[in-house]
């Protein structure tokens, strides 16, 4: 075992700080050291996106990036979506659609689909599909989360002009 | 039968929904309990080897670890005990013999030993520390080769080899069949390996006692299933271990049998400490069931008028590792969408060194589905027959004989057909060159099982249900809304949980399409006694004999009380309502499904775009629509990724070379365009609102539907899935 | 009397007989009095496996299952699903 590593870092708009090893991924900080279980782990080879989480203005899969590597950055996971007890659009849209059966891809596409709707505030299908392909879900063929896309999308911007 | 509900067939939003969208719902990797320890687990690198010495000194030496367990460690298994976790039954040696290899490795991913330590880290580290001699041995991997004379033998105590097992159906003459026929056509298909490729890695978390109580927290489609499995593993009695079932990330049927739970709980018993064990992706590919490979032959005869005369199948099913390929059901679903009088189908379970399969999605049903319907394309090409009208002339209705005896009852084979030829689809042009058309139906049985539900009355007019069915897809408001049609209330009104198997009556597995309907079955009997109960409450207070209850309102003589207002007088009336059921059972529904395809294929470069899908499928009555068409949706593009990509690519070694997601290439969002669905319902007799279940038939067309829509779009008829570029052009 | 499909792979016990008609109440009486005709065949009937299906539908209660005297009892491969 390494000499662990301090971190600081902001989370969800609040200053966070935690000890690592260096060879931990910033999957395993969230989850196992700050205790932000909603980012999930399904393949840990950047595959499967169900750990995708915001790191400064871009997203990543937090499997392949190290903790450390997130000093000084701001991170947004899915439990910072919400504002306070009221739903995001998209968390709402996803709900109304009936976009997850098991869940375990959702919180990876939420985060991969707010950063969709910031880039391209009234995406197409195609935009969308494509956005979305790096987030695998197994359960729902993907027509329902990308109608919920969609509709989250007319929600929080309007109709397209 | 018109029959008007106000909550079933109604779209609320899931009762779960807010802690899944939020990240606060706890899935079996998100426990974290004190003094928790991380396991590993060390892996065969061989497909066949004898295992001549295993040394974990060097692992138990590093500093961090707190145990290391081999299959030394468990109870021996007696040679030909039998155990039934009403799943089926199976060896319990086979069982322990997958969960830590004893004597030989039997695939490359057989779990030899396993370790526990401070951290996952140094549990990896540890296991790569510990020391295993193989004497490497010949390797068979596909059903073919294994059943020829001369294959390296798995087994030593199968009767016939490396064939486990022999199916057998046979029904009226069948040369006689074929002499009638005017047509014949003959094809023989191969199918790869592939994996249900739940998102969520197995996962288990256990804790045994200084008391000899176990607790296990896992994902998994059935708590009990996987607390009787554990039991008989660990040879202690059922009541010594409670599962806890956490939420599910995925299932499929893959997260039915038992890996991880007792090799955690055996690590537990020697650290004294939590043990969490968490599959990597490649451990759930090399280490966990796929759904069998297979080779199938199928004939089938037809006279002028397009009716079957005879139909023969010959089924070899790869079983994987130990004894279990499902070509039972394989056998038993290859020509069960229709009425044919002369019939013969043999089907042989096949041992292989390949990780041991379990079930994936109406098991074995699409392997054999492949071939019967893209046989019948071609007689209906031959006959010039519209290939649905080929399957309505034949098509299998109440009263029906399957070939392995029983006489269908109800089923919607036609209604499913019909819509299909009504549907928007069907009757669009296709759009251009290279593009191709592909129809295809199949049949599931889906199951009963017991299933056990508790509803207990609020004071505030609501009602919690207890109930033990793991939610993979929707099921706690599935059973909800049957809870509150009965009770005049809304979705809302129930409160579902699901809780561990200390809490609850014995339930069965979330599989075999069963939650919705025998869950459901348990959810319903239990409201139609709150009723009663609430009816002797309410005739009590008005000193009446009689009371009705409809819609939410119990009256008598007059007088009337909304359920919520009774609810607030049961203090008063004799206490609390509290009600339970358990049911095991008949009346299964079994389901169609149809699926319609258009693809275009690149003449260059053999890749096939999804340009349109239509799923239909006989739901019997739908009780969350929104849930059904996701089920829908879901089971085609799992048949879809089937029938285009998916496979297990092994090497000559027996080794998959394709363990991750990047390699094994599942449809992503992408590859796939919407995915229309029409719900037929036909109701089953069985079950109080006409349900059949959903979750399985609609993974069984596609793979036809697929191959046939290739037909059309290249003119090649194509004999091995997955069709992918290399298959189309031949390479 | 109940009518009895016998498994096509059973029918060498049977001597090809693809079907009897046995008295009985209970499945399980009808299987004593086709024991009584083809002894030794009960173990094939009743093995791992195998469910009992009494007019057309699978039965939990296998050999205890009632039986009219118009009942057609099969005994198939056993099946849950995905």
């Amino acid at each position: 075992m390494s000499a662990k590593v301090q971190v600081q870092t902001t989370i969800n708009n609040e200053p966070v700080e935690f000890l690592c090893e260096p060879r931990q991924s910033l999957l395993e900080c969230l989850r196992d050291i700050v205790g932000l279980t909603g980012t999930k782990e399904g393949c840990g080879d950047g595959n499967c996106g169900s750990c995708t989480v915001k790191l400064g203005d871009r997203i990543v899969t937090s499997c392949l990036v190290l903790g450390v590597e997130a000093a000084g950055e701001s991170i947004t996971t899915v439990e910072g979506l919400a504002h306070g007890s009221t739903l995001h659009p998209l968390q709402k849209a996803f709900l109304d659609h009936a976009a997850l059966q098991c869940g375990i891809c959702t919180p990876g596409f939420l985060i991969a689909a707010d950063a969709l709707l910031q880039k391209h505030p009234h995406p197409t299908e195609e935009q969308t599909r494509f956005w979305l392909s790096n987030n695998l879900c197994r359960c729902t063929g993907y027509d329902k989360i990308i109608r919920a896309v969609q509709a989250a999308a007319i929600e929080i911007n309007g109709a397209a002009q | 039968m018109s029959t008007t509900y106000n909550v079933i067939g109604t779209r609320p939003i899931r009762h779960d929904g807010a802690d899944k969208v939020t990240g606060r719902a706890l899935y079996g990797a998100d426990l974290q309990l004190a003094r928790m320890i991380h396991g590993a687990v060390l892996r065969s690198p061989h497909a066949h080897a004898r295992i001549l010495r295993i040394d974990t000194s060097k692992a138990e030496a590093l500093p961090g670890v707190f145990a290391v367990v081999t299959a030394a460690d468990f109870p021996p298994a007696p040679a030909d005990k039998i155990v039934d976790f009403g799943e089926g039954d199976t060896l319990l040696s086979s069982l322990r013999g997958n969960i830590l290899a004893s004597g030989k490795v039997l695939y490359s991913g057989h779990a030899v030993a396993a370790v526990a330590a401070v951290n996952a880290h140094v549990a990896a580290e540890a296991a790569a520390l510990i020391e295993v001699d193989y004497e490497p041995l010949p390797c068979v991997l596909t059903a073919p080769e294994a059943m020829a004379p001369g294959a390296p033998i798995l087994h030593e105590n199968l009767p016939n080899g490396n064939v486990a097992e022999l199916i057998r159906y046979e029904m009226g003459d069948l040369a006689a069949g074929f002499a009638e026929a005017t047509v014949i056509v003959e094809r023989e298909l191969d199918t790869a390996t592939v994996h249900q490729g739940y998102i969520e890695p197995q996962n288990a978390t256990a804790f045994w006692s200084s008391d000899g109580r176990i607790h296990i927290w896992c994902s998994t489609q059935g708590s009990f299933v996987a607390r009787d499995a554990s039991a008989a593993v660990l040879d202690v009695p059922v009541s010594q271990v409670k599962v806890t079932p956490m939420e599910i990330g995925g299932g499929f049927g893959g997260k039915i049998n038992v890996y991880l739970e007792p090799v955690a709980a055996m690590l537990s018993k020697k650290a004294g400490r939590p043990v969490k064990l968490v599959m990597s992706r490649r451990d759930v590919f090399t280490g966990t069931g796929p759904t069998p490979g297979s080779r199938v032959r199928v004939k089938i005869g037809v006279n002028d008028a397009g009716k079957i005369t005879a139909a023969q199948a010959w089924l070899a099913y790869e079983a994987g590792a130990y004894p279990g390929a499902m070509v039972g059901p394989g056998a038993m679903t290859v020509f069960a969408c229709y009425d044919i009088e002369n019939v013969l189908i043999e089907g042989f379970d096949v041992v292989v060194n390949k990780p041991s399969t379990s079930a994936y999605r109406a098991p074995g049903a699409p392997n054999s589905a492949l071939a019967t319907e893209t046989v019948l394309d071609e007689i209906a090409e031959k006959l010039g027959i519209d290939p649905l009208e080929l399957r309505l002339r034949n098509a299998a209705k109440e009263g029906t004989r399957r070939a392995d005896g029983p006489r269908y009852k109800r089923i919607g084979c036609i209604e499913v057909l019909e819509a299909m030829k009504a549907s928007p689809q069907y009757n669009a042009p296709l759009p251009g060159p290279n593009c191709g058309r592909g129809v295809a139906i199949g049949f599931w049985f889906n199951a009963g099982l017991p299933s056990s539900a508790t509803l207990s009355v609020n004071a505030d007019g609501t009602v919690n249900l207890i109930e033990g069915s793991t939610d993979i897809g929707g099921s706690r408001t599935s059973l909800s809304m049957q809870a509150a049609e009965v009770l005049g209330l809304r979705a809302e009104d129930i409160h579902p949980t699901i809780v561990d198997t200390d809490s609850v009556g014995y339930t069965g597995v979330t599989g075999g399409s069963r939650t919705t309907f025998a869950t459901g079955l348990a959810v319903h009997d239990a409201a139609q006694m709150v009723v009663e109960q609430m009816k002797a409450r309410a005739a009590r207070l008005w000193a009446v004999d009689e009371v009705s209850f409809s819609n939410g309102t119990f009256s008598a003589n007059g007088q009337s009380l909304t359920f919520a207002q009774l609810a607030a007088q049961l203090g008063a009336t004799g206490g609390p309502v509290s009600c339970s059921a358990t049911v095991n059972p008949k009346g299964v529904g079994g389901s169609i499904a149809g699926l319609i395809i258009d693809v275009k294929v690149d003449p260059e470069t053999g890749k096939t775009d999804v340009l349109r899908v239509t799923s239909v499928q006989d739901a019997g009555k739908a009780i969350h629509p929104a849930y059904v068409e996701g089920q829908m949706q879901g089971g085609t593009a799992q048949g879809i990724g089937w029938a285009l990509n998916e496979e297990y690519f092994m090497d000559a070694d027996g080794d998959m070379r394709n363990g991750s997601y990047l390699d094994y290439r599942m449809p992503t969002a992408l590859d796939l365009p919407m995915i229309e669905t029409i719900i037929v319902e036909v109701p089953n007799p069985g079950h109080p609102f006409g349900v059949r279940g959903v979750g399985e038939a609609n993974i069984v067309p596609p793979l036809a539907a697929v191959a046939n829509a290739l037909y059309r779009a290249t003119g090649k008829r194509l004999n091995r899935v997955p069709m992918n570029p290399a298959t189309i052009l031949g390479l | 009397m109940a009518t009895v499909f016998f498994p096509t792979l059973v029918r060498q016990q049977t001597g090809g007989l693809a079907q009897i008609e046995v008295a009985g109440a209970t499945v399980g009486e009808l299987i004593i009095g086709i024991e009584a005709r083809f002894p030794g065949i009960s173990k094939h009937l009743l093995r791992p496996n195998l469910a009992i299906s009494v007019d057309d539908e699978v039965t939990p209660l296998g050999v205890l299952e009632p039986v009219r005297p118009d009942s057609e009892v099969h005994f198939i491969a056993a099946i849950s699903g995905g």
